[in-house]
């Protein structure tokens, strides 16, 4: 009888064992995975981007804005090849808008963002940012005109969308009250 | 006694009505958050789902420990799905981006994390979330590296892939094995259960030319990927078979007869790139397919024959909608059409939008004539004369068609002719779909892959028997009844036209008969199974 209870209780700290261990991973993983999404934001540079979006969905996450941006599409660099990390010098303009200055494949002192080039057609470069989509709630309704997007770079060039901007305010987004009645 | 089985049934009746009152307050709460889930701090909406995974995984093994096995289980269960889920709102969160390779990513992250939970907590059931998220992962990892590197094989690549990682399992099975850990069975049905369902997916004849469409040819991180799979399927190999040898858990026989399974499998995967050069769609180049401009430009490829036009560095078809300057289309002089720039865009104008005989006149190139309506003046309306139509001078497209479709499956003829282009990857179909002539090369490699499969499910048959497992031999069934069932369908696919009521009959007969000497065979099986325990 006191063997059956000593095997119960270390059968039972073994599983408290086993479950610290299952809960610092879960949290240890998710820790590393938000701070590595929102390095950019807690350390980097903000500007905002002038853009042409679009609206898809997808599938495991749901409703989001793809935005294409002005400098999604720029004029092709020499010795640059699909799948090149390209850095992207900007300059801000007098409407407070950062705009293409010019694109190399090493990285610049400073005021660039990194992309990926994904296609190059008629010397032309398509690269993304990462920063192309906006994921929103369901049932939420906005315009998307004049829209111009709030974002942050980190000092490797890392971008984070911060917010969506119209006419130069933050955008307001309503939502849908959700009824389960008709 | 009677009392106290009253005390009894009362406090069970008690807990269950509190424990109903704790599901009211959790679905409250559930609806609180999902109704304002918008105005949460995104730190907030983070700590509410690891809140919500680790309550899962406490109360499975809160459950587990106070004997409640099953509940306890599907509650870790939910805690590795949650994970997952966690993992892909945090990138929602964050924006994080959508792309194949991002997705990947997010794959990779969630396997790594399921697979922890499952060794530590001891969950068969996460243990196998975590290999299909490994596999997902396989799958979209190969097709990230074909989005960048546009002219490799994709399938090549990801089948040896899949391949390498059979032997991973197999290698943690062996692992498992030696040190009696539970979680061999699982490893070892599933690697089982893995190798058949790939080598089924390759006895099917249409597939088997999808392999290496341009032969075997792979982008370089693909390569990369492979060879780092390679290490890691050759490390598990190793460990397994030297640890399940020295504690003798396993035979050399049965290592013998999975390498002999693997190799078969890669002289397969790596021979199927034989019929690559031979198999394929001749179809009528369209101006899309012609990338100089001297070739463009005499090229007779466009629809209905008008030929195609150089626009942007780029051919295409000639027509106003193709035409992408405001000078470009004022100017452009096609037969048959009138362009006219229109709100940024180059489009067309039919004879009928001309009020006046001097309009429509004036448009005489595009066979717009003036119809008259009365014998007297020149009352009437602006026509199209369709008698001059480009398309009864041209050569037919449908004839080119015709011409190129007719050289399927034969790639040399086919290029031989200037109006046909060839793409590879796929079994060619001649005119209105019938099959033409298929290579022997593709029929030898389709007979060769089915001998494979049945000598794999004969082997896993004989393995369950020998080793008395009831599930495995069920398996080598399932998988043999299957082989069955889509032959059968191949047969009705390829030859219907031939004669639906004898191909109903026979096949009838057939599977009556083959369902009786099956489920014969199994019973007679499964007999030997339990006979094999006993001893």
């Amino acid at each position: 009888m006191a063997q059956e209870l000593d095997r119960k209780s270390t059968s039972k700290r073994e599983q408290i064992i086993r479950l610290t261990l299952a809960l610092i991973v879960v949290f240890g993983i998710v820790l590393i995975f938000v701070l590595y999404s929102a390095w950019p934001l807690i350390t980097g540079k903000e500007i905002i981007l002038a853009t042409r979006p679009v609206d898809p969905y997808d599938l495991f996450r749901g409703q989001y804005l793809a935005i294409n941006y002005e400098i999604n599409s720029l004029p092709e660099i020499s010795g640059v090849v699909v799948g090149d990390k390209v850095y992207i010098s900007l300059e801000e303009d007098d409407s407070g808008i950062w705009r293409y200055k010019s694109a190399s494949l090493v990285a610049p002192s400073r005021d660039f963002i990194s992309g990926t080039v994904k296609s190059i057609y008629n010397n032309n470069m398509n690269i993304q940012y990462g920063i192309e989509q906006f994921f929103f709630e369901r049932g939420a309704e906005f315009s998307t005109a004049n829209m111009t997007i709030k974002a942050k770079i980190s000092s490797s060039g890392q971008a984070r969308i911060v917010e969506l901007l119209q006419n130069g305010e933050p955008l307001q987004m309503r939502y849908k009250q959700i009824s389960f009645t008709p | 006694m009677k009392e106290e089985s009253t005390v009894e049934r009362s406090s069970s009746l008690g807990s269950t009505i509190a424990t109903i009152g704790s599901i009211l307050i959790a679905v409250g709460f559930a609806w609180l958050i999902a109704d304002n889930w918008n105005v949460f701090p995104d730190i907030l909406k983070v700590l509410i789902l690891l809140l919500i995974t680790a309550s899962a995984l406490i109360g499975g093994v809160l459950f587990r420990t106070h004997d409640y096995y099953k509940i306890g289980s599907s509650l870790i269960v939910l805690g590795s799905l949650l994970f997952t889920l966690t993992i892909f709102l945090i990138a929602q969160i964050y924006n994080l981006s959508t792309g194949l390779q991002g997705n990947a990513w997010l794959i990779l992250i969630c396997w790594i994390g399921v697979a922890l939970i499952a060794y530590s907590l001891d969950s068969s059931s996460s243990l196998i979330i975590a290999m299909s998220e490994f596999l997902i992962w396989i799958m979209l990892q190969h097709i990230a590296f074909a989005e960048t590197s546009r002219n490799s094989s994709i399938f090549g690549p990801m089948a040896l892939s899949y391949l390498l990682v059979g032997v991973i399992f197999y290698g943690l099975s062996l692992l498992h094995k030696s040190q009696n850990h539970k979680f061999h069975k699982v490893y070892m049905w599933w690697t089982l259960f893995y190798i058949t369902i790939y080598t089924f997916i390759f006895t099917f004849l249409r597939l088997i030319p999808s392999i290496w469409p341009s032969g075997i040819t792979m982008s370089s991180s693909a390569l990369i990927f492979l060879i780092v799979l390679f290490i890691f399927a050759l490390i598990s190999f190793l460990s397994g078979v030297i640890a399940s040898l020295s504690s003798g858990k396993t035979t050399i026989k049965e290592i013998i007869v999975f390498m002999g399974t693997i190799v078969l499998l890669l002289i397969m995967i790596l021979s199927s790139s034989i019929v690559s050069s031979q198999v394929g769609t001749c179809y009528a180049k369209n101006c899309y397919d012609f990338d100089t401009k001297a070739s463009c430009l005499v090229s007779n490829a466009g629809y209905d024959g008008r030929g195609c036009l150089w626009e942007q560095n780029q051919c295409a078809e000639k027509n106003c909608y193709s035409l992408k300057s405001e000078s470009t289309c004022t100017s452009a002089q096609i037969e048959d059409q009138i362009c006219k720039w229109q709100n940024n865009f180059c489009t067309t104008v039919s004879c009928n939008s001309f009020s006046t005989k001097d309009e429509c006149l004036l448009n005489s190139k595009a066979n717009c004539f003036w119809q008259l309506t009365s014998q007297n003046g020149d009352l009437g309306y602006c026509d199209q004369n369709y008698s001059r139509n480009i398309r009864v001078e041209t050569p037919n497209s449908d004839e080119k068609y015709q011409t190129c479709s007719k050289l399927s499956n034969q790639r040399n003829s086919c290029l031989s002719k200037d109006i046909c282009g060839w793409r590879g990857g796929e079994l060619g179909y001649g005119y209105y779909g019938q099959t033409t002539s298929i290579p022997f090369s593709l029929w030898a490699l389709w007979i060769f892959s089915n001998i494979i499969f049945i000598i794999l499910i004969l082997a896993i048959i004989a393995y369950g028997t020998m080793n008395g497992s009831q599930k495995i031999v069920n398996l080598g069934i399932l998988f043999f009844t299957i082989d069955l069932i889509s032959r059968y369908i191949g047969f009705w696919i390829d030859y219907y036209r031939s004669s639906i009521a004898i191909l109903s009959i026979i096949g009838g007969i057939l599977l009556i008969v083959g369902g009786w000497l099956i489920e014969k065979w199994r019973k007679n099986l499964i007999e030997k199974v339990h006979q094999n325990e006993n001893r």
